[in-house]
């Protein structure tokens, strides 16, 4: 009977053999990497861990940072309460200095708490809401643009581009709003309508909804009833196919639509085909011409198209080129300047971090907000721009500085289309 | 003014049509056999996605697709009626209660992992095109829908009335322990019922992937409203089904449109709570037994 027991113990230790060997290789470096990979919001969330793969990819061949190469550890953060059980695994168990992702915004919101409690740099390489980046925390990091700043410059290309362009009046230019209710949606729509109102446009319209909904046929009756000159739409993915397809079956017209998300991916035009042009996105800049930004940005920019392109035979929407250009700064332009690898040398590193605009993937610059201010760890150098479709291809046409055509103006009607 | 409540009215019922449609294979389970099937909105998912593969790799046309999904369906259920419910048929509610929770968990997570988050989008010609009459425009996938589910009504109501397997299916319903006195083979009816249940979520499936994109959570969003439908319409009635679809589908289209959007859900979940206040057991609850 000993015997037998001393064997198992011997065969339980051989079997134990190959799970302790990793440790005994020179370590990689762990971060921690959070984005929806279940749940309603896992199709953006998927894409933003292809981006973040491809900029990790491209570090690792060029040697790692510091000669270690860099692991993900992969959290799912499906709902607030999701995305914090998951910072707390990543912070507590997988001990990670530094968790990067997040993309859902009320998500990420969620996250940045436990980020602060535990004190870990929480990289929002996506996620846009301006919540995340208000209560002066030190160790939250957002790169991206903010939502405040999406509705501030829609409402500056309707009043000052498109307005002059049909030629209304800036007080005469009807505007409605349809806005899903998270975070993400309320704040673009609270400072789009706060900017309109700066530049005097009438604001008539203003329509809340659930992404979850299945059917928009009564928010489009409402917009139909408003006969507004310029509606703002923002929508995730699903809601936004929803809302487009029924905005044609009810013959839903405007002179100007600008949307986000859906109407910027790829999927959008390959569903609707010619119906797309005209649509006006505003995003992150992430269809700038590489030709317009200064090297090595350049090349890494194009490098990262190509290999997203070639795996998965889509270009990158706003989720996979902010997540790429997120984890490529960190890995590429803080970790290799922090003294060490843990959390408040990282934190060190990204403050003193301070990247001109066109010298990044992501064609803004990366400068933080300091402490004591209430917005640390914002990105005071990142900004949108509108794209729109023109045959088939989303170019930027706003800011002037950075477009590649001009804005084509009015969007013909339903029945127009149709000759 | 009167174009925009014929558009709404419109708008409602054809809305009301898809929520009915996606409730008759709820509620003809539960009528039979008295066992929720949480699994329900996965069910339709799959039948989604079983209507987008058939189309992408075989080119058959949705609408076509049914003639494959709708038996294929059927066999599902008859599988899933004896694996999973047939041994917890005598066994408390709350182990019937996590089978179906549980098989919902497996086949959404399942399906994330081997179909990927992405929106799978069925491409037709029709899909995004309506017709007009006077002013008020028609989407021709939702007509399509709301055909459908009154063809569906109109036949299983027959097969209800006229055939031995459906007055086996209504005695079953009526008095199990009667039904199998008198000579009916009640694990077979079950079978059966199961089997039509679920080729119902095959129409349905085959019937709204030209309308709504697919993919691994579509279900969340179809499901809740389905057990809305079908308890408005009294628990496992057919025609209480339909006709609570299109309550719920009409209080949408106008408190959407004459109070807030925002409001739509709290306003049919108001309606639902005070119907139920008024009919305890839905709106043809107390002759679900006769009409199953």
């Amino acid at each position: 009977m000993r015997r037998s027991n001393l064997w198992v113990a011997v065969l339980v230790a051989v079997l134990c053999l190959p799970l302790s060997q990793p440790s005994m290789a020179k370590d990689a470096l762990k971060i921690g990497v959070i984005y929806p990979m279940s749940g309603p919001l896992a199709y953006t969330g998927q894409e933003c861990m292809r981006g973040a793969q491809i900029a990790r990819d491209m570090i690792n061949e060029a040697g790692g940072v510091k000669g270690q190469k860099v692991e993900f550890v992969v959290g799912d953060e499906v709902s607030p309460k999701d995305a914090m059980a998951e910072a707390e695994r990543l912070i507590t168990i997988e001990k990670v200095p530094v968790i990067a992702g997040g993309y859902s915004s009320s998500n990420a919101f969620a996250a940045s708490d436990v980020c602060e409690k535990h004190k870990t740099v929480f990289w929002v390489t996506t996620g846009v809401g301006d919540p995340i980046t208000s209560r002066g925390y030190k160790y939250i990091f957002q790169l991206n643009t903010r939502a405040s700043q999406w509705g501030g410059t829609t409402a500056d290309f309707l009043g000052k581009v498109a307005a002059p362009k049909l030629g209304i009046a800036p007080k005469d230019f009807k505007l409605a709003l349809i806005h899903e209710d998270s975070l993400f949606g309320t704040i673009i729509g609270d400072n789009c309508v706060a900017r309109a109102k700066e530049l005097g446009l009438q604001v008539v319209e203003r329509i809340t909804y659930s992404h979850k909904t299945v059917d928009l046929s009564s928010e489009i009756a409402k917009l139909k009833a408003s006969a507004a000159d310029g509606i703002v739409s923002i929508h995730y993915v699903n809601d936004g196919n929803l809302f487009y397809g029924q905005a044609k079956q009810l013959r839903l017209n405007a002179k100007v639509l600008v949307g986000s998300v859906f109407f910027g991916l790829d999927q959008f035009q390959e569903k609707f085909g010619k119906l797309v042009d005209y649509v006006c996105v505003v995003d992150p800049p992430t269809r700038v011409e590489a030709s317009k930004i200064k090297e090595p940005a350049a090349s890494v920019l194009t490098e990262f198209r190509r290999r997203f392109r070639d795996n998965y035979k889509s270009d990158p929407g706003d989720p996979g080129f902010t997540a790429f250009c997120g984890i490529y700064v960190l890995l590429k332009n803080v970790l290799p300047e922090a003294k060490s690898f843990d959390s408040d040398s990282i934190q060190e590193a990204a403050l003193k971090l301070d990247l001109d605009e066109l010298t990044t993937p992501f064609v803004f610059g990366v400068q933080f907000d300091k402490p004591p201010s209430k917005t640390a760890g914002a990105n005071l150098k990142a900004f949108p721009v509108i794209m729109q479709w023109q045959d088939e291809k989303l170019l930027v046409v706003y800011p002037e500085t950075l477009a590649s055509a001009p804005a084509k103006l009015p969007m013909p009607t339903w029945d127009e289309r149709k000759k | 003014m009167v174009t925009q409540i014929a558009q709404l009215t419109i708008n409602g019922l054809l809305l009301g049509s898809i929520y009915a449609l996606n409730a008759m294979g709820l509620t003809l389970i539960f009528g039979v056999m008295e066992i929720i099937n949480f699994a329900h909105g996965e069910f339709l998912m799959l039948a989604m996605y079983a209507a987008f593969f058939v189309n992408i790799w075989m080119g058959i046309d949705p609408y076509l697709s049914v003639l494959l999904v709708a038996p294929t369906f059927f066999i599902v259920g008859v599988a899933f009626q004896r694996l999973l419910i047939q041994p917890l048929m005598n066994a408390q509610e709350i182990a019937q209660i996590f089978a179906t929770v549980g098989l919902a968990m497996v086949l959404q997570n399942g399906a994330l992992f081997l179909l990927s988050a992405d929106y799978q989008i069925v491409r037709t010609d029709y899909s995004l095109e309506s017709f007009d009459v006077f002013g008020v425009y028609l989407s021709y996938t939702r007509v399509f829908a709301a055909a459908a589910v009154i063809l569906v009504v109109a036949c299983l109501h027959l097969f209800m009335k006229e055939t031995y397997l459906g007055r086996a299916i209504r005695a079953t319903a009526q008095d199990r322990q009667a039904a199998w006195l008198m000579g009916v083979n009640v694990k077979r009816v079950y079978l059966v019922t199961t089997g039509l249940g679920l080729a119902c979520v095959g129409i349905s499936g085959s019937v709204l992937s030209p309308v709504f994109a697919v993919f691994p959570t579509v279900g969340n969003q179809f499901g809740l409203i389905a057990f809305v439908v079908v308890v408005l319409g009294g628990m496992g009635n057919l025609a209480g089904a339909f006709f609570g679809g299109l309550i719920i589908g009409l209080v949408e289209a106008y408190s959407g449109f004459f109070l807030d959007p925002a409001l739509k859900t709290v306003v049919y979940f108001v309606v639902f709570v005070l119907i139920l206040l008024v009919r305890p057991t839905g709106l043809f609850g107390t002759t679900a037994r006769e009409t199953a």
